[in-house]
């Protein structure tokens, strides 16, 4: 063990390595509540490096964890006996503004990435609320999406290329630079959370960036009139419709359940519909109730413990207000302090689970889990990690990863 | 394992933390290294694990004390108050930096972390104490030359006491009240022989000090200013002339985020001389690098993130960057970037 610690030194340097400390338990855990065990760290510049590092760990078989910021809250990032690679110095970008293209390196901080667009006009549309610190490739291996996903669809409809290192230590490089692409391998690695390979960049497409932007808010008066108000909205095509019960809407200065929705392009028909009922907001008032939103899950809970857990389920969007009352009838049978806010637009809700007892939370999530299949529902766009009774034909999934991981070192046990 | 059911009362404060890392982009520490459990998430977590581990120390007692996690923390975990105690329980266990120990010895025997003997200043009666703090008085003289010429401009009644050190740092390095006990004992009975309405001081560390951490021993019962706020009450007063270059400030840590106090040193500059503000100013501020003890221990890092803050003041318009701290002042001052603390500013300009 230890010579082979000493080879995968010698990969990345002494700075960059840490191994045989207490410290590893820092590597072990992501913004889930859960914790495995991280054999050492790794942090890679390049392609380069990461093949060298899974050459010696496919040659041993040892597990491998690929590390963006280790924001993820389903677990994807949790080692299990493996070594860590971190993907934070691969922090590069270049932005092509005419193609309206961009390269970047996987530890690229989408919140830079998103800033450095902005200011050419550019906009990349899906966004997690965790973008100031977040890194690009876990975002794409993740699937990741966030609000405006029904308008603009998930990370996935933007990457267009990959660079991968294989599990064997291959260099792939699918280097597209169109807005449309032929074949599939590249898409393969969006929301492959780590077990096919390691995305050392990402190419994606980027849109203009709309001009014109405002919300409107909307007092409702529960999730059934939220649903109701949506449903006949989305026909208009905003850029995003979003829902808040009221002990969150509170804490953003409201009375009720509120819904807010976001239009960036002068939308009349929108406008005429919503004007009667809507505070609209503009310019900073607006920037500053979506940043505050983005937080809401922790803004709702300052004096007790929230877990991120039963945290991010997606339901066909007919049964939206039936799977809401139902999980609202589980936490008050398992006495959890639930508190919801979701993407409407996409049925993608995100309940903020506030228990003192990690066990009753996690009780609660598991009649979450089984209530969602029924309903035939899914993960939303937090990965699955943790959580692959979610994975429809996992067989068949496993022979897939199986061609081009036959040691099963790229994170095993996750999907 | 779960993380919540294994942290100490004492700091159970931190157990707020969902672990979601928005920290991460405001601590100077893990901005410079990206190493994760030199972030403030990465310190919760090593809270639980007092281990004499070189990694693990280096978590802890690499923190700038800074404050800057704070404003971005959503669950609002006070998270500086809580690192001091995580540090003392190390102590208890002997664990921390071996220059931290020499600094707390020194601290013991001469009553100041320098080891220096301290110069004695006579206790009479008078309206004003001036307590100018050890970095000033035994590293960066010119501020206390430059407070003593605008007290004496002043022509107010003043005393200058500084027997022994406030305990900011060692309190910050997490060695508790021992030190800031004797030095709140000796203050209070300066303020009883004087009869002194107000304490000024020129160091945040001991502004921060003096007025909030000794509250706990029922607090100093006089008016505590920094002299910043001072300067603002009575700048008409100094009669002094414009300053020709344009200037920034660089907040200090203890002053800004800890104390509150953004626009007095503002009002100040923008009173005398062209004002233009850096890219990371007043609560989203970047440390120096001279904070926490860190310069003591780990010198590397705190140099890193001193080049860091000089490479934002060398992009800004400025010509000069002003300091109102005697720590940012020694620590920033360098051959590329003009440097200077507000209170020689000041008494340079007097006419």
């Amino acid at each position: 063990m230890f010579q082979l610690l000493e080879s995968l030194k010698d990969v990345v340097g002494e700075d960059d390595f840490l191994s045989e400390s207490r410290a590893l338990i820092v590597y072990s855990t992501d913004a889930s509540p859960f914790f495995g065990n991280a054999l050492a760290v790794l942090r890679v510049e390049n392609a380069k490096e990461v093949s060298k590092i899974l050459r010696i760990a496919y040659e041993n078989e040892i597990a491998v964890v690929v590390r963006g910021a280790g924001t993820g809250i389903s677990g994807g990032a949790i080692p299990r006996n493996a070594i860590i690679i971190d993907t934070k110095k691969m922090n590069h970008f270049k932005i092509y503004e005419d193609d309206m293209i961009v390269v970047a390196e996987a530890g690229v901080i989408i919140g830079d990435l998103i800033s450095e667009l902005k200011k050419r006009g550019l906009f990349l549309p899906p966004e997690p609320g965790s973008a100031s610190i977040a890194t690009i490739g876990g975002f794409v291996a993740n699937g990741g999406s966030g609000k405006r996903a029904l308008k603009y669809g998930t990370i996935k409809n933007y990457l267009i290329g990959v660079e991968a290192v294989l599990p064997d230590g291959k260099i792939v490089e699918i280097d597209y630079r169109t807005h449309k692409t032929p074949g599939f391998l590249h898409s393969i690695f969006a929301g492959s959370e780590g077990t096919l390979g390691v995305i050392t960049k990402v190419i994606l497409r980027v849109i203009p960036l709309p001009e014109e932007r405002r919300t409107f808010i909307l007092e409702v008066n529960g999730f059934e009139e939220a649903y109701k108000i949506c449903k006949n909205v989305i026909k208009y095509l905003p850029e995003s419709v979003e829902y808040m019960d009221r002990s969150l809407a509170e804490k953003m200065g409201f009375s009720s359940d509120i819904i807010a929705i976001e239009d960036f392009h002068k939308n009349e028909r929108l406008f005429n519909n919503l004007k009667d009922r809507a505070i609209i907001l503009y310019g900073e008032e607006e920037d500053r109730f979506w940043k505050k939103r983005g937080f809401i899950g922790v803004i709702a809970n300052k004096d007790k413990k929230r877990y991120y857990i039963a945290d991010d389920y997606i339901v066909p969007f007919s049964k939206a207000v039936i799977f809401e009352k139902k999980l609202r009838k589980i936490a008050k049978e398992k006495e959890i302090d639930l508190k919801i806010f979701s993407h409407l637009d996409t049925a993608n809700f995100h309940p903020a689970v506030i228990s003192d007892d990690i066990e009753k939370a996690i009780d609660f999530a598991e009649s979450v889990n089984e209530l969602a299949l029924k309903f035939n529902g899914t993960i939303g766009e937090h990965g699955i990690g943790l959580r692959n009774i979610f994975i429809k034909e996992i067989g068949f999934y496993r022979r897939v990863k199986f061609c081009l991981d036959q040691k099963n070192i790229m994170n095993p046990g996750k999907i | 394992m779960f993380r919540s059911e294994e942290y100490n009362e004492s700091w159970k404060d931190l157990m707020k933390c969902i672990k979601c890392g928005e920290c991460m982009n405001k601590c100077p520490a893990y901005l410079i290294t990206t190493w994760e459990h030199l972030s403030p998430r990465g310190r919760v977590i090593l809270s639980n694990y007092i281990e004499n581990d070189r990694e693990v120390i280096k978590s802890i007692f690499s923190c700038f004390t800074c404050g800057a996690c704070e404003i971005n923390c959503k669950a609002e975990i006070k998270f500086t108050d809580s690192i001091e105690k995580v540090r003392g329980a190390f102590i208890t266990y002997n664990i921390n930096p071996e220059k931290h120990r020499i600094l707390a010895e020194k601290m013991e025997n001469y009553g100041n972390p320098y080891g220096e003997l301290p110069p004695n200043f006579e206790i009479d009666k008078a309206e004003l104490i001036y307590y100018p703090g050890c970095t000033t008085i035994f590293r960066e003289k010119e501020i206390f030359e430059s407070v003593i010429k605008i007290l004496n401009k002043l022509e107010d009644e003043y005393i200058i006491e500084n027997r022994y050190c406030c305990a900011s740092t060692s309190i910050r390095i997490g060695y508790g009240d021992k030190y800031a006990k004797r030095n709140f004992r000796r203050l209070r009975d300066v303020v009883e022989i004087s009869n002194a309405k107000k304490i000024i001081t020129s160091c945040p560390g001991c502004y921060r000090t003096l007025k909030r951490d000794y509250e706990k021993f029922g607090g100093l019962d006089v008016e505590i200013q920094h002299i910043t706020e001072f300067l603002c009450e009575r700048i008409e007063e100094l009669n002094v002339r414009k300053y020709l270059k344009k200037v920034t400030y660089h907040d200090s840590c203890h002053l800004g985020r800890h104390m509150g106090i953004y626009e007095e040193p503002r009002r100040v500059l923008r009173e005398i001389a062209d004002y233009v503000e850096l890219k990371r100013s007043k609560k989203d501020s970047f440390c120096c690098g001279g904070g926490g003890g860190v310069k003591v221990a780990f010198k590397d890092l705190s140099l890193a993130v001193r080049n860091e803050r000089l490479k934002e003041i060398k992009n800004s318009k400025a010509e000069e960057v002003i300091t109102a701290c005697p720590f940012c002042y020694r620590n920033l001052k360098n051959d590329e970037v003009d440097v200077k603390d507000i209170t020689i500013l000041i008494a340079e300009l007097m006419k």
